[in-house]
């Protein structure tokens, strides 16, 4: 007895992982560090100490995919909108999502603090938050 | 939010018996214990690897069914591995019916249901107080593919009136190109497009936003929208108004059709553009200009243009919004119910700031706006509130408004609150 329904997610895509991940390296080997429920991706270059982590959130009922790159001292190197399923109207601008370049994980790393947030787009900022704290509190463990 | 199911396993181990065929499963199932699950199930496939029959000795049998589960998720492009902790005996016919079950709740993935209400509470002066279940609507939305998706807003008002808000279809070819066709809201203003209670602070919607933007405005129509870095537009056309304004009471909100068995002798076209000028400052600017389509075949030319400038500004706890709204129909006097002038506007400003910014799910807004318009009197609303949100969903609102008037007719001190809700 065989049955196959294969189903594939909705959504738009703007980076698979694979390209994600060349935008930070290139061709490059790249290996990977399992950090609890988190899949650091990181270079086999050993002059190059950043990660990038992969990590979906719910938006409003479907999902947002980002990429976050860290460099070496903890801090946000580049965040990569990878994929977001709900409809397109709901994303954020880039301007949104570059406040997060350069920050590090503390409190004010939130909305209503260092973050702001933008009108038309307050679940896909609250999704994007969480997934970069998520990302941060993961990489601290390393 | 998606019904849909989610089951969490532990590990996983290939197998391979000389008396078991192996079957293979491959589909989607979730049962959500949290939000946190549906989200991430949702754009999951699995591999489903059953083995189905399992001989005992020299009898065949029925029998045991071990099932094993590789969750690969689509989104992250992670994959995991689990067991699905349990064994079953019985017969193939249970197990066709799983595979079944199993699809068909897969398919809900591309399904999403949300919704949004509000229940209200007028204490007004010199008039009588109301209770209304103002608002409550249904959401529903459908993706056929990565291009094409259906949405839809059903609203019941005040218990007894039965509106579609928006039923669309959208065909996102490209950041900036995208096309929308079906029954639309216009892009005008704050509150047209996005009136969820749980994205504005006070009780009801600005008057500014409900007579001069006749808020919620929706008709039918075509049109296009995209963004490109930090801009964003949109641009329509839509069946124009019909002459059932009452300006001098409503502004221009009697003139709206909904869309229902709407004349379309004379149509309408609205544009909107908006510009995050930095991560915390948004402006803004939309225009309206369409004919009315008369209710007699006589009459006057009734012109109708609106135009509107907006700006949001948020910096850390405080949100600071303002609204400028100017329109106009022409040959007013010549309406079935006369107006003393063709031009309408207001303006109003509000700021809030939330005490409990520590904390991500929860808001405690104290705000204030004031606003002005002149549908041919000028009338002043000053208002203070407070908004609290336990949750991101839910909303308790509550204001004062000292209402003052040229000719003193409209004057009011008014309470109010609002329960809202937004899923």
């Amino acid at each position: 007895m065989i049955c196959v329904a294969l189903l594939v997610a909705e959504g738009k895509t703007y980076f698979t992982k694979q390209e994600a991940l060349q935008e930070v390296w290139g061709d490059s080997e790249i290996k990977e560090k399992q950090i609890s429920e988190h899949t650091f991706y990181e270079s086999l270059d050993s002059a190059d100490h950043s990660s990038a982590c992969f990590n979906t959130q719910r938006v409003r009922s479907k999902g947002q995919t980002i990429m976050l790159h860290i460099a070496e001292d903890g801090s946000i190197a580049e965040l990569l909108v990878c994929r977001f399923n709900e409809p397109v109207r709901y994303k954020a601008p880039p301007i949104f999502y570059q406040q997060f370049v350069g920050k590090k994980l503390d409190d004010n790393l939130r909305l209503k603090r260092d973050i702001d947030g933008v009108s038309g787009a307050t679940l896909t900022s609250r999704a994007t938050v969480r997934s970069v704290r998520e990302i941060l509190a993961a990489y601290a463990k390393k | 939010m998606n019904a849909i199911l989610s089951f969490k396993y532990v590990n996983y181990h290939a197998f391979r018996r000389e008396d078991a065929c192996l079957g293979l499963v491959i589909h989607n199932i979730s049962i959500a214990f949290d939000d946190k699950h549906a989200t991430a199930a949702s754009n999951q496939f699995g591999l489903y690897v059953e083995s189905v029959f399992n001989f005992s000795g020299h009898t065949s049998r029925f029998g045991q069914v071990i099932s094993y589960f590789a969750v690969f998720d689509a989104n992250s492009h992670e994959s995991r591995i689990h067991t699905l902790a349990f064994r079953s005996r019985g017969s193939i016919i249970p197990l066709m019916i799983l595979s079944l079950i199993t699809i068909t709740i897969s398919a809900t993935a591309q399904i999403s249901f949300g919704g949004y209400g509000e229940v209200s509470y007028r204490n007004v002066e010199n008039a009588t107080d109301s209770f209304d279940v103002h608002r409550v609507v249904l959401y529903t939305g459908y993706e056929f593919d990565e291009t094409y998706s259906f949405s839809a807003e059903i609203e019941f008002e005040h218990g007894d009136e039965i509106h579609v808000e928006f039923a669309h279809i959208d065909g996102n070819y490209s950041e900036a190109l995208n096309v929308r066709a079906g029954h639309i809201l216009l892009p005008m203003g704050f509150m047209n497009q996005t009136h969820e209670p749980t994205t504005f602070w006070s009780a009801k919607r600005p008057i500014v936003e409900r007579f001069v933007i006749p808020s919620t405005w929706h008709e039918n129509g075509i049109g296009v929208w995209g963004s490109d870095s930090n801009l964003t537009w949109q641009a329509y056309f839509v069946n124009g108004t019909d002459d059932g304004f009452d300006i001098q009471s409503s502004g221009l909100r009697g003139g709206r059709q909904n869309g229902e068995r709407a004349a379309a002798e004379k149509m309408g076209f609205t544009a909107r553009l908006d510009y995050q000028v930095a991560a915390g400052l948004q402006i803004g600017t939309a225009i309206y200009t369409g004919g009315t389509n008369n209710s007699t075949s006589s009459g006057a030319e009734h012109h109708v243009q609106v135009v509107e400038a907006h700006v949001q500004y948020d910096n850390g706890p405080l949100r600071v919004r303002g609204l400028f709204a100017d329109a106009s129909v022409e040959n007013s006097a010549q309406l079935p119910t006369t107006s003393t002038t063709d031009d309408i506007d207001g303006w109003y400003v509000e700021a809030g700031y939330d005490l409990l910014s520590s904390d991500d799910d929860t808001s405690l807004t104290p705000f204030a706006r004031v606003e002005q318009y002149d549908l041919g009197e000028q009338v002043d609303i000053n208002m203070v509130g407070i908004a609290f949100q336990p949750n991101l969903n839910i909303i308790y609102k509550f204001d004062l408004q000292n209402i003052t008037s040229e000719t003193g007719g409209q004057d009011s001190d008014n309470i109010e609150f609002t329960i809202g809700w937004s899923f």
